[in-house]
């Protein structure tokens, strides 16, 4: 059995119209291609006693679209940590419990993150590359609290951090889309640290990719 | 006409493909039937004049049908003052899970990594138990602790398919004799995989590499190459090299996300710049753009309570606790008024809302004699709501034997491509006294099981 050609070459219009010249490659091209995108799809080789022709995927197993973003598939909008907590509850008992916890004027809030993120190819801006934060929070006492959400890593550095007002003793939302955590595949350990002018409350966290393609 | 598809990849020879070899319609033919048969098993689709496609690409583990996905199951910091852990916990035993929780396990992906991170304040054994949805039992091992990165890991097996409840456990030694305290830090669980180095980077150039543009709101563009454009008699017209080599492209794109080799730039835009709620590539999505098969997919798992290990109470109910777990850990209040247990900001991937489930697990202690019976006059029931709306109330029902409920919720709301907040809703339903303290709430998961 002859091998199969898997050239991954494209051609441009010129080469395939019709006085073009009948080179191998063009038929090479067109046959490569088609056996290369079958592998993407499948995740294997497709032909008999052939090894893949494909790349291998960013989890090092198989070489299928696993949409971890380009040129793996667009990528999922996908949580990458998550911290949950409530302010509300019928008794109190639980209130206070449940929580990422608070941050005051003298002593801020300081958490470890250690998390997996899922494996991606590297390039400038690539979906999963970048951590963004979103926070539910209240003030617990005086007026407006600005806050402030600073990132860094657990091997030192404060690279980046948001400012943000927390005006309401009820739970709000706060997307903080301007500053972010560069991520790798596989295990991180990143810090976030808040700071605050009046006492709040963190009552729940999110890491998450905010991108299909590219940021 | 009639658009066949070959039934497995013919590929072309490399003596089709020789300098000074003759290039025949047959050659063409089997590139295009490869061609169609690729695009039918990639979109679940098929274009007119041919039959459904027989395989999908599920990322299930079985043979061609795609690359699994890698998903994490777990990813749970946990802020080092929640959950600390005294020295004299004599007053409720001292093996316990620490963090136990629902989550699903998608098909063929059953290989999994689990880190768990705690200081060492008291000498303890940490372990890895899980529970399948009928209450079976399995001891996965003890966890080891790698010294250069700080944390204890193992792997573990499970079942693809259905969700299972995973536990951490801790035996503590000597816990009369100590009065440091231990700290849980956080619990990660994802496939048991070594990432790669992959580096890639959109061609700088820009050569004119042709792709088809499919016009607003439409699907992959999708040319339809007919037998009867193959016969013998005649040479290969420029048109069918042109439009084979426009149709690889226009897949190309679509299934890969990245720009031809040779472009820039993909031509395929997304509907909405950088932040789409919808996308003309390949993602699962069924949002009108896209016809792709649909996945199993374990979007979120957060183990929120604890328990012994027989499932009863760490913390006795309405006496938070002055040496032990933190009050949180007790069975929480419930009446017949409906009252938030827990809430989380999240993100899901734009699937099928039809698929969106929910597991939430309780545990009950079988010795306070009031334990949710599921007599009638002490029955709970649990739903999910979040930005779009509510689920249906759910009943909790037992997990086999054991002393572990579950409320498996077939309808939570789903509010794809946006940060919504999803929250666990539970009442007592009347009828029976109120009771305070018959339920803790251990953990929850939400996934996609199509």
């Amino acid at each position: 059995m002859a091998a199969h050609v898997a050239d991954q070459r494209p051609l441009s219009d010129a080469e395939c119209r019709s006085l073009a010249p009948a080179y191998a490659n063009v038929i090479k091209s067109l046959g490569g291609r088609t056996r290369i995108l079958g592998e993407k799809v499948v995740g294997a080789s497709m032909l008999t006693g052939e090894v893949a022709a494909a790349p291998t995927n960013p989890q090092g197993r198989g070489c299928g679209v696993d949409f971890s973003g380009p040129p793996f598939g667009s990528a999922w909008r996908t949580p990458m940590w998550w911290i949950g907590g409530i302010k509300e509850d019928v008794s109190g008992d639980w209130e206070g419990q449940s929580r990422v916890g608070p941050a005051t004027s003298t002593a801020p809030l300081t958490l470890a993150i250690r998390f997996w993120n899922r494996p991606h190819a590297r390039f400038d801006k690539a979906p999963h590359s970048r951590c963004y934060l979103n926070l539910r929070a209240y003030k617990t006492t005086g007026t407006s609290a600005t806050t402030t959400a600073s990132y860094g890593y657990s091997a030192g550095g404060i690279l980046r951090s948001q400012d943000f007002s927390v005006t309401s003793t009820s739970e709000a939302t706060f997307d903080l889309i301007d500053a972010y955590w560069d991520v790798v595949p596989g295990r991180n350990e990143i810090l976030l640290t808040v700071t605050t002018d009046h006492d709040v409350m963190i009552t729940g966290a999110l890491g998450h990719q905010r991108v299909k393609r590219s940021h | 006409m009639t658009r066949t598809r070959n039934g497995s990849l013919s590929g072309l020879s490399v003596f089709d493909a020789d300098i000074d070899a003759p290039t025949f319609t047959k050659a063409i033919l089997e590139i295009v039937q490869d061609l169609n048969m690729i695009e039918d098993i990639a979109t679940g689709a098929h274009s007119p004049g041919s039959a459904p496609v027989v395989q999908t690409m599920t990322h299930d583990g079985t043979a061609l049908s795609g690359s699994l996905l890698g998903i994490p199951l777990i990813n749970c910091p946990t802020p080092h003052s929640r959950r600390a852990v005294d020295g004299d916990v004599t007053t409720f035993g001292s093996s316990f899970y620490v963090a136990i929780t629902p989550a699903f396990i998608p098909a063929g992906e059953t290989i999994y990594r689990v880190n768990a991170y705690l200081d060492q304040g008291l000498p303890f054994t940490a372990s890895v138990e899980s529970y399948d949805s009928s209450g079976t039992k399995t001891l996965h091992g003890e966890l080891s602790f790698d010294e250069t990165d700080g944390v204890y890991f193992c792997d573990i097996t499970l079942a693809g398919g259905d969700w299972h409840l995973i536990g951490l456990r801790l035996d503590l030694d000597d816990v009369t004799s100590n009065s440091s305290s231990l700290h849980f830090d956080g619990l990660v669980v994802a496939p048991s995989i070594v990432p790669i180095d992959v580096s890639w980077a959109p061609d700088a150039q820009d050569a004119g590499v042709p792709v088809p543009t499919a016009g607003a709101g439409a699907q992959l563009m999708i040319e339809t190459f007919a037998d009867a454009m193959f016969t013998d008699n005649y040479g290969i017209a420029g048109w069918l090299v042109v439009n084979v080599n426009r149709q690889i492209n226009a897949l190309w794109e679509w299934l890969t996300g990245a720009p031809v080799s040779g472009n820039a730039a993909v031509t395929n835009a997304d509907s909405s710049g950088t932040d789409p709620v919808t996308t003309r590539f390949a993602d699962h999505a069924r949002d009108g753009l896209s016809t792709v098969p649909k996945v199993e997919y374990p979007a979120f798992a957060e183990p929120i309570g604890a328990c012994l290990v027989d499932g009863s109470f760490v913390v006795e109910d309405a006496s938070p606790p002055v040496t032990g777990m933190p009050s949180r850990y007790a069975p929480f209040p419930r009446t017949t008024a409906a009252s938030i247990a827990h809430r989380v900001p999240l993100v899901m991937p734009d699937f099928d809302p039809a698929d969106f489930r929910a597991v939430v697990v309780f545990c009950s202690d079988p010795g306070k004699g009031v334990g949710p019976t599921l007599a009638a006059g002490n029955q709970h029931d649990v739903r999910i709501t979040g930005g779009g709306g509510s689920s249906s109330w759910t009943a909790i029902t037992q997990i086999g034997s054991t002393n572990f409920y579950a409320a498996v919720i077939a309808d939570p709301v789903l509010t794809a491509d946006q940060i919504t907040t999803y929250q666990i809703e539970v009442r007592k339903l009347a009828g029976g006294a109120e009771h305070f303290g018959d339920l803790g709430l251990l953990g929850w998961c939400l996934y996609f099981d199509p």
